[in-house]
């Protein structure tokens, strides 16, 4: 009886130790904005009223959810730091058509800077440093009125484009 | 004449509203307190039947400086630049950088930006108002008479939040950007526009160009004919059309808006019972 016990716990054992995951060698890790090349499509839109004593927030993205041709699509490239907008959307065209773009400082950004093509400038804090398995990315654009005044700033979420 | 050559007098000086009250401010209706304000005091709006306001008095008559001294919303402590006092007997020496100006026998004035002097935020400033009081270098104390002011406040309140019928968010907006009007019709007081039906909701718009054009997708009683036009039920009784200004009145590269008009309606517009009583207006000078 007791070798019956014996073997009994002595499989159960090799059936465990059978079980037991093979610890893999942990890679580098990804460098902090390192993942911002692709696709990126809108996932959330947020306007911050900047002209109010106390700014007041509201989520937009309902104004986009009916209508995918509404998202604006936004690709990086590692050549020459290109960007492009494939789909403008239904969103201000602040950032032009494409131009180049650039973080403020490496390796660890905290904005970028979008040039666009015909000769603007805008500098964006960033909602993250995206890494390669980022799936979501996101920046803010604040706008002036022509008088001068700072008075909205978009918060734009987006998903990476699989 | 005398009267009315005093009031001219104080009309171009800019001190009339300092008579009545002892704090009074310019700008007069002070509501953000990241600009700059002038908090003006009127000595002889103050208690004098009070021994230590009728020595500041008698110090402002003769020819001393007079100080703030502050605590709230924010008081800097002993040997910050901006402490109210120096040394070890503040009260007996004020910091100079709180010297007040002389406007006029009696009237002393003082500069800031609330939110770069006290160093706090706007928020800060709307629940604490800025409490101070007026004294020579020398306050007295000590053993010695007081000579203060008694304690003034001078509150600081933001605009009135209280959003009407239809308004609009953002409050500005370039006319590519997106932008709603929305109509909180359970707060309608017009009778025959209360409860109105999901479905039943519309907005007359039109846009006035800088070069005069006026543009409207319909005319006011084709509104209820325009699907573009519906006013969406948002719940809680509100309605709102979200839209891009140039997008939807299809502006052409270089035309601007001007004037942007809109009125809410019922689908069927019969009488004036069928719409809100004010129109929405939105002067878009700083677009173009």
């Amino acid at each position: 009886m007791k070798n019956y016990i014996l073997s009994v716990i002595l499989a159960i054992a090799a059936l465990l130790s059978g079980c037991k995951p093979e610890i893999k060698e942990i890679g580098p890790e990804y460098a902090a904005g390192e993942g911002i090349y692709g696709s990126w499509i809108i996932s959330k839109v947020s306007q911050v009223d900047l002209n109010q004593p106390i700014p007041e927030t509201r989520d937009i993205s309902s104004f986009f959810a009916s209508d995918e041709s509404r998202k604006m699509i936004i690709r990086f490239d590692k050549e020459n730091n290109a960007y492009s907008i494939v789909q403008p959307g239904l969103l201000p065209r602040v950032l032009g058509t494409g131009g180049t773009w650039a973080y403020d400082v490496m390796p660890y950004p905290t904005a970028i800077s979008f040039y666009t093509s015909n000769g603007d400038t805008i500098s964006s804090p960033l909602a993250n440093m995206p890494r390669e398995n980022d799936v979501h990315f996101g920046f803010n654009i604040e706008r002036s009125d022509s008088c001068g005044e700072v008075y909205l700033r978009y918060v734009y979420s987006f998903n990476r484009v699989q | 004449m005398k009267k009315i050559a005093l009031f001219l007098l104080l009309c171009g000086t800019g001190f009339l509203p300092a008579f009545g009250q002892v704090v009074t401010s310019e700008p007069v209706e002070y509501t953000d307190p990241a600009q700059p304000l002038k908090i003006i005091v009127n000595l002889q709006q103050l208690d004098q039947t009070l021994d230590h306001v009728l020595n500041l008095i008698a110090d402002a008559e003769a020819g001393l400086d007079l100080y703030i001294w502050t605590w709230k919303p924010f008081e800097f402590p002993a040997g910050h630049p901006k402490a109210n006092g120096i040394g070890g007997a503040p009260w007996k020496n004020s910091n100079d950088l709180l010297k007040m100006t002389k406007e006029a026998d009696y009237i002393y004035s003082y500069s800031m930006t609330p939110t770069e002097f006290y160093e706090v935020d706007a928020a800060t400033v709307y629940a604490e108002d800025i409490k101070f009081l007026v004294k020579p270098k020398d306050g007295g104390g000590y053993g010695d008479p007081d000579r203060k002011s008694t304690d003034l406040t001078f509150e600081v309140n933001p605009p009135t939040v209280a959003k009407p019928v239809v308004y609009c968010f953002p409050t500005l907006a370039l006319q590519d950007d997106i932008f709603r009007i929305v109509y909180d019709n359970d707060r309608e007081t017009k009778t025959s526009m209360q409860n109105i039906a999901s479905g039943n909701c519309f907005i007359y718009l039109e846009a006035t160009l800088t070069d005069g054009t006026i543009v409207k997708p319909s005319t006011f009683f084709q509104v209820g004919n325009n699907p573009d036009l519906e006013m969406m039920d948002i719940g809680g009784g509100s309605f709102e059309k979200v839209f891009i200004p140039e997008l939807f009145f299809g502006l052409q590269p270089g035309q601007k808006i001007d004037i942007l008009k809109g009125v809410v309606m019922k689908k069927v517009f019969l009488t004036g019972d069928d719409r809100v009583d004010n129109d929405f207006i939105l002067d878009m000078t700083c677009w173009n």
